[in-house]
C-alpha cells in the first residue's frame, strides 16, 4: 500500500489522530488500523517492528502531483467561492478540511463535490490544496488589506473595533443590499479585491486631505 | 557490599542491585536522572539514600570516594536476561514464558504513556505493567487500581535486580525509536 491508495476520507481520519493523546506506538498502530480496519495489540515488539517497517511510507511526505482535470483556474474563482475557501482554510488546519477545499476547487456543486472527493485518492488533491494555499498567501501578502498603518489606527482609536470578515466586505461594497451582495459573490474575487484596494486608497487619500486641511486652519488662527 | 572504614567503625555500603530495595532504587533513579545535579553530587545523594552517615560522606577523602564509586554496581545498565517470574506472599507474578522476553503491544503502549508522565516511581510501575498475577484475567490485570496497588507492593518487596534489566530494555527500545524518527526527518 502507498499514499495513492489512501482516499480523502481516510486521510482526514489519519490527520485527526491526536499524537499528543496517544503513545508513539499507539499512534502508529492506530494509523494502520484506520487503513486496514484491524487493530491488534496482542503482538510482540518484534512483530510490531516488522509491521511498522511495512507501513513506514506513512511517515513519508505525500506526493505533490495532483489531478489537473477539472481543477478550476484560481485566478477566476468567484468571490463567493473565495470566501468559502477562506472559511475552510482558517477555521482549522486546512488538512482537516481538505475534502471541502477540494469540493470547491473541482466542482461547481459543493454538496455533489463533497460526496465525490471523499472517494478520491489523497494524491489527487493534496498538491492542489497546497498549490491553492500558496496562491492565497501570495495574493493576501500582495494586497495587504488587513494591516492598518499607525495613522489609521490612531484615527480609529475611539471607534469600536470591527471584525474584518469577508462577509462584511460584501456588505460594505453592496451598501447592505442583499441582492447586490449576491451578485458580488458571483463576480471574480480578483475584481472584488482590486475594488477593495481602490476604496482603501480613496479613503486614505481623503484622511490625508482632512488632516492637511486641519493643520492649515490651525496655522491661520 | 562495600566495606568503608571510617575512624574505628566499618560501614557496609550496599552496592549490588540484589541488595537494594526497589523503593530505594526509585529514589536513586530520580537522583541519577536529575541533570541539574553533578555526577559526584549524584553519588553523594545515592549513598545517603543507602544509609551512608553524613560524617562519612562529608569526610571521606577523594581517592577513597572515587574507589567507592568505581566499585558501585547498582546504577549500571545490564543486558542480562530479565527475571521471568517473581513470587510475593505466595502469589506468582509472571512476565513471560519461554526463553526470551518481548514487550507486548499493549504493554508497550502503557509503558510509553507511563514514561511520558515522568513519575518518580516509574521502575515499580513498569514492573507492575510487565508482571502479571497468574491468577487474574487480562482485564483484571489492566485495571489501573490493581496496577497501582501492585506497584506499591513491588516497590517494598522487590529489588533493583529485577527492575534494571527491564529498564535497560525499554531505554534501548526508546533510543532505537528516536534514531529511526531522526532518520525519517
Amino acid at each position: 500500500m502507498k499514499w495513492s491508495d489512501v482516499n480523502i476520507e481516510e486521510f482526514i481520519e489519519l490527520s485527526e489522530l491526536a499524537l499528543d493523546e496517544l503513545s508513539p506506538t499507539e499512534f502508529r498502530l492506530e494509523r494502520i488500523a484506520i487503513l486496514t480496519g484491524e487493530l491488534n495489540y496482542d503482538i510482540n515488539e518484534d512483530e510490531i517492528d516488522e509491521l511498522l517497517k511495512e507501513w513506514a511510507w506513512l511517515d513519508e511526505p505525500i506526493p505533490q502531483t495532483y489531478k489537473t482535470e477539472g481543477l478550476k483556474d484560481f485566478n477566476t474563482l468567484p468571490f463567493g467561492e473565495f470566501i468559502s475557501l477562506e472559511k475552510f482554510i482558517t477555521e482549522k488546519a486546512p488538512i482537516f478540511n481538505i475534502d471541502k477545499i477540494a469540493a470547491i476547487l473541482y466542482f461547481d456543486d459543493f454538496n455533489k463535490g463533497l460526496k465525490e472527493v471523499n472517494e478520491w485518492s489523497v494524491v489527487d488533491v493534496y498538491g492542489a490544496m497546497e498549490s491553492y494555499l500558496k496562491y492565497r498567501t501570495d495574493l493576501l501578502t500582495r494586497i495587504n488589506l488587513f494591516e492598518k498603518d499607525e495613522q489609521e489606527e490612531e484615527v480609529e482609536e475611539d471607534e469600536e473595533p470591527t471584525p474584518y470578515t469577508w462577509e462584511l466586505v460584501a456588505y460594505d461594497l453592496s451598501d447592505g443590499d442583499v441582492v447586490k451582495a449576491n451578485e458580488l459573490f458571483k463576480m471574480p474575487h480578483l475584481l472584488i479585491l482590486n475594488w477593495m484596494m481602490l476604496k482603501e486608497y480613496v479613503i486614505s487619500r481623503q484622511r490625508s486631505q482632512t488632516a492637511s486641511n486641519h493643520s492649515d486652519s490651525q496655522l491661520n488662527e | 557490599m562495600i566495606q568503608i572504614n571510617y575512624l574505628n567503625e566499618v560501614f557496609e555500603l550496599r552496592n549490588e542491585p540484589s541488595e537494594i530495595k526497589l523503593h530505594e532504587f526509585e529514589k536513586m533513579y530520580k537522583v541519577i536522572n536529575d541533570e541539574s545535579v553533578g555526577k559526584i553530587e549524584q553519588y553523594f545523594e545515592v549513598f545517603k539514600i543507602l544509609g551512608m552517615p553524613d560524617e562519612i560522606a562529608d569526610h571521606v577523602d577523594g581517592d577513597t570516594f572515587l574507589e567507592i564509586i568505581k566499585n558501585f554496581n547498582a546504577i549500571m545498565v545490564t543486558d542480562e536476561q530479565p527475571a521471568a517470574e517473581v513470587e510475593i506472599g505466595g502469589r506468582i507474578y509472571r512476565a513471560y514464558e519461554g526463553d526470551d522476553f518481548k514487550f507486548s503491544g499493549r504493554d508497550l503502549v502503557e509503558i510509553e504513556k507511563l514514561a511520558a508522565k515522568g513519575h518518580d516511581n516509574f521502575p515499580s510501575q513498569l514492573l507492575a505493567i510487565i508482571f502479571k498475577d497468574i491468577d487474574l484475567t487480562p482485564n483484571e490485570h489492566r485495571n489501573p487500581t490493581h496496577i497501582k496497588h501492585k506497584a506499591k507492593l513491588f516497590a517494598s518487596e522487590l529489588t533493583a535486580e529485577v527492575a534494571i534489566p527491564y529498564i535497560t530494555r525499554i531505554a534501548k527500545r526508546t533510543l532505537k525509536s528516536l534514531e529511526k524518527a531522526n532518520e525519517v526527518e
